[in-house]
């Protein structure tokens, strides 16, 4: 029944991934319109390129972070937005507005807190701490665009989690507190493991879109200050339409696939 | 005793008003910033209210750039896109929880094939794709495209959601009689509505954010979406921050509509069933 | 003891129709939102306290016709597709005007004219790949050479060459050219130039820097902390080393004191006495630059020139029309603009747009007769003069002109638009400023030379190691690529 969808699905991921395959073995960019095909060569010189790599190094500890955070937040403040007070449904909308701005609005108004004379830096300024170069700065930038990232695709985990939650039928935790269970014990013997395929399908889906995100580490530094935040996805754009080399776009893209994929083997034989 | 319930309670009120704010006030300032001059917005000390306080953006975004033409368009598309992918992801995802078949993991995996790449470079092979069926420059093409990219997302999230729903209704059903097509729609749907909710705001959102495949596959004025219109604010070396920020309280609204509307669903139907051994 | 509770078909129903309902409903007003189609209006922008309006008219279609000259052999309703990147109203009204004068010669050509923004590399490239091209398009800086690599462009050499070459500023023609043709026309430059509150110069009796180390001074004595709190609240300069779509700051001074990247037969001179001169007086301008600037934009640097934060700022001549639209006239009378300063002689990065056609285009030959139209002096005057006010037109020709010279706004300003002018010949981009290369996009995509910079200052590298580490990011670049030609 599902099949014909799927398979109409498929062939239209194949088209794009395969164009982008072949692109990855020749070699198109400014001096090459043609494309001559050169084989493995371009993914042996974009791996012994510096510059690739720290841009591989640096996504994958902003995806772990971002990742790891959003979960921890997700399920703590999903737990309380679960228990019933008044203002619950306020609660609940203030929590997933950040991720109904459109990105473009996020990042620039982000981009505003966060400069030397933003409001930020303003509050640290009157508690007495020093202003922080947060864009400016190698490392803080890297923190800059954590943070901001956060706050943008929590509210997604948040919803998926606390949907998830709503699904646990309320008498495994009565029968719990009965039985005399810690909050603590309730949640990790009642809670995680209900919610576990939840969880582990959103999870992997967030390591890809993170991973793979653009319009959020572009917008906010464009890959600066140097390298410091270039990821492989603005390292794509830099190189594939900026610069008009096509393949080695391409060709980055792969790998970015080949790194996911190899992730996605790992944490579903890991989740058994 | 009575002491540990308050503490614990002011533990709670505090988490929630600490995290309502970080979340709330970037937005709060977005909102302040479309209402003040540009050169207040760099002020130090910052204003915490907008001390002058006009509305020039919003008449220049919504007057001068038309820019509620684009939120039709977009909500046009938007809408359309969940029609599309919510129901196939509605069978799918069933299929996917309760069938087994040889090359169901195959068909998993795949689906989150599209998402290993950056997006930017599936666009191009996308749009030589719709050309061929000359439905570029179209906003009928740009649903298809949003709603390929959207769902296997979608598919994926709403087969794990249909997991979590115990069996047993549907087996009581089935043995009473009933045939798939019907336990998916009296049954499964309103069980899951919760995730079916999530499904729809995230294939909104995906579609109502959008710049990539818009920018790409539509050209002319009259259906350009409303990211393509941000865009256009941009000029050169100026970027005019206050209808910017203006344009972008003004997408905000619909979404936050969304949101209200759908909030509900995030928490009814799920009680229902309960069934007891 | 166990309850199995069925959804009855009340629930069932009363959620389907609630869920329909909402999609109909929010269908319905996305719907009743859409206003009326919209063929000419008037459109205001005005800001509070402000008398100046501004009023634009934008018209959809513009009908003309082609009579017959000897290259056109195509008769009848012609429709020509146009693809503008920008929203500013000036320039849509100056677009108007050529799609206006046009027709009065050429009767029944049809332009329509759509904006695409200026994010617009992966479209042009999609639709030159799939052959759904418009007839013109148009791009800045290395733009038209990108796109003629992929080979989707027609040359428009014969329209540069029956126009006199030698009427465009060097770099206007040299950005276009590529394999021995040219492949776009430049229309207009927005050229850089040190903007100087005059007030804060008053202040102090300072005159405008015209040398490096004028700048150097003049900066420093600039830079303080007004209010007495500890921290710099003004500093001497601001500018956006940006990179990517922003302004090549670090290239202008390269180029004043005549320092380049490449020499006559493409080797690589990067390495030089002058370029170490240049990033040895960047650092030690440093202190009196606004610290944003690593990576702001330029709308940054001017917002902080308006608000007093920096003394000086280097930005474009445009800033004269966004200051006027955004209903701030009154700004510009504290400003003064000079050359970029320098140490040899004039330079500055060079910043234009231009026009290009495709090669899949359904109507080349028109499209072509229009650029050439448009180049015409009195024609391309005229539009300049329309154009948002600072921008500079491409020709000599049409710079001398008293239709641009001579129009209102541009008389009013001419002592902030004349420094532009003055750098026009001296305008160049990274790497060509002695010949055009394919390397230059790539190098600039890549920010070889502002990382170089950033590398001194956040990582503490010595000017030499940076250098050494530029020239050997460059070379890899020539290698990837390969020779040129």
């Amino acid at each position: 029944m599902v099949l014909p969808s799927l398979f109409f699905l498929g062939l239209w991921s194949i088209y794009p991934l395969g164009y982008n395959l072949w692109l990855s073995f020749h070699k198109v960019d400014i001096g090459h319109p043609e494309g001559p095909f050169v084989g493995l060569d371009q993914y042996i010189s974009l791996l012994s390129d510096i510059e690739v790599l720290k841009s591989f190094y640096s996504v994958t500890i902003y995806t772990i972070t971002v990742t790891v955070f959003q979960f921890i937040l997700a399920l703590v403040l999903a737990s309380i937005a679960n228990l019933t007070f008044k203002g619950r449904s306020l609660f609940r909308i203030s929590m997933v507005l950040a991720w109904a701005i459109p990105v473009i609005a996020a990042a620039n108004i982000w981009k505003f807190m966060l400069w030397r004379e933003g409001v930020i830096n303003y509050f640290l300024m009157i508690w007495g701490f020093e202003p922080v170069s947060w864009l400016e700065n190698s490392t803080f930038a890297l923190l800059s665009i954590i943070i901001v990232s956060l706050w943008k695709t929590f509210p997604f985990v948040f919803i998926c989690i606390l949907a998830g939650l709503q699904s646990i039928p309320e008498y495994l935790y009565e029968a719990a507190k009965i039985d005399g269970a810690s909050m603590t014990q309730r949640f990790l013997h009642i809670t995680l493991p209900n919610l576990k395929t939840i969880l582990s399908t959103v999870i992997i889906l967030r390591v890809i879109f993170i991973f793979n995100w653009f319009e959020m580490p572009w917008l906010l530094t464009k890959g600066g200050p140097g390298t410091a935040t270039t990821f492989p996805s603005i390292l794509i754009y830099l190189r594939a339409f900026l610069a008009y080399s096509l393949s080695e776009g391409a060709a980055i893209s792969m790998l970015c696939m080949l790194i996911l994929l190899i992730f996605i083997m790992l944490f579903f034989k890991l989740s058994r | 005793m009575i002491l540990r319930n308050m503490i614990y309670k002011v533990a709670l009120l505090i988490m929630i008003i600490t995290s309502s704010i970080m979340m709330l006030f970037p937005i709060y300032w977005l909102i302040k910033g479309s209402f003040e001059p540009d050169t207040d917005l760099i002020k130090m000390p910052p204003y915490f209210i907008p001390i002058h306080f006009v509305t020039y953006a919003y008449s220049y975004v919504i007057k001068d750039l038309r820019f509620l033409i684009y939120v039709r368009n977009s909500l046009f598309v938007a809408f359309s896109t969940i029609a599309i992918s919510i129901p196939i992801s509605l069978l799918g995802g069933y299929s996917l929880a309760r069938f087994n078949y040889p090359g169901k993991r195959f068909i998993t995996n795949f689906a989150l094939f599209s998402y290993t790449i950056p997006q930017i470079l599936l666009v191009i092979p996308f749009y030589q794709l719709l050309v061929s069926i000359k439905l570029y420059n179209s906003l009928f093409g740009l649903i298809i495209a949003h709603a390929l990219y959207a769902t296997p997302f979608c598919l994926l999230l709403l087969a794990s959601f249909i997991e979590t729903i115990p069996k047993e209704i549907e087996e009581s059903a089935l043995i009473d009689g009933a045939s798939v097509l019907q336990v998916i729609f009296r049954i499964i749907l309103p069980l899951s509505l919760p995730g079916i909710a999530t499904a729809a705001i995230y294939t909104f959102l995906l579609s109502w954010n959008d710049f990539a495949f818009a920018l790409v596959i539509i050209t002319s004025d009259k259906i350009q979406t409303v990211p393509l219109a941000i865009n256009r604010i941009f000029s050169g070396e100026e970027a005019w921050w206050g209808p910017l920020l203006a344009s972008s309280t003004i997408a905000t609204i619909p979404v936050l509509i969304i949101f209200l509307i759908f909030e509900r669903y995030l928490v009814s139907g799920l009680t229902l069933g309960a069934v007891k051994r | 003891m166990g309850e199995v509770k069925k959804v009855s078909r009340r629930d069932y129903l009363k959620y389907t129709g609630a869920a329909i309902g909402g999609l109909i409903v929010g269908g319905a007003l996305g719907y009743l939102a859409k206003p009326a189609e919209v063929v000419e209006k008037t459109a205001t922008v005005t800001a509070p306290g402000v008398e100046k309006t501004i009023t634009t008219t934008v018209e959809k279609t513009v009908t003309k016709t082609v009579t017959g000259t000897p290259t056109l052999t195509l008769t009848g309703p012609i429709e020509l597709e146009w693809w503008h990147n920008d929203n500013r109203p000036a320039w849509i009204e100056a677009c108007e005007f050529l799609m206006n004068e046009y027709h009065k010669r050429h009767p029944n050509v049809t332009i329509r004219k759509e904006v695409v923004g200026w994010v617009n590399e992966p479209k042009i490239l999609a639709a030159i790949q799939t052959k759904t091209v418009p007839d013109i398009a148009m791009s800045y800086s290395g733009g038209a050479v990108t796109f003629a690599a992929t080979g989707g462009l027609i040359p428009v050499t014969d329209i540069i060459e029956e126009h006199g070459k030698n009427d465009f500023p060097p770099s206007d023609i040299k950005t276009v050219s590529w394999k021995g043709e040219y492949w776009a026309v430049p229309d207009i430059d927005t050229i850089h130039v040190l903007w100087c509150r005059k007030d804060f110069l008053d202040e102090k009796g300072l005159k405008p820097p015209k040398t490096w180390d004028d700048l150097l001074s003049v900066a420093k004595a600039l830079t303080e902390d007004t209010d007495k709190d500890g921290k710099i609240d003004r500093y001497g300069v601001a500018w956006a080393l940006g990179g990517v779509d922003g302004p090549e700051v670090i290239w202008a001074f390269m180029r004043t004191n005549d320092a380049e990247i490449f020499d006559e037969n493409l080797n690589i001179i990067f390495n030089s006495k002058e370029t170490k001169e240049t990033y040895e007086f960047l650092k030690e301008l440093h202190p009196y630059v606004w610290p944003g600037y690593v990576t702001m934009s330029e709308t940054d640097v001017r917002l902080q020139i308006i608000d007093g934060k920096a003394a000086m700022g280097i930005t474009s001549t445009s800033f004269i029309y966004d200051c006027i639209r955004a209903g701030k006239e009154e700004i510009l009378e504290k400003f003064i603009t000079v050359p970029i300063p320098i140490k040899k002689h004039y330079g500055t990065f060079h910043c234009s747009t231009h026009y290009f056609v495709f090669k899949d285009a359904k109507h080349k030959e028109v499209a072509k007769d229009f650029l050439k139209f448009m180049l015409e002096p009195d024609i391309l005057a005229q539009y300049a003069a329309i154009c948002p006010t600072g921008f500079i037109p491409a020709t000599y020709s049409a710079q001398k002109n008293p239709l641009w010279r001579e129009s209102p706004l541009v008389k009013k300003y001419w002592h902030l638009i004349e420094p532009g002018v003055l750098q026009a010949p001296y305008m160049s981009i990274p790497g060509a400023a002695n010949r055009m290369n394919p390397y230059v996009g790539a190098i600039q995509a890549r920010l070889i030379l502002p990382k170089a910079f950033a590398k001194i200052i956040t990582e503490n590298v010595s000017v030499d190691e940076a250098l050494k580490w530029a020239e050997s990011e460059i070379r890899k670049v020539v290698k990837e690529i390969g020779p040129a030609e």
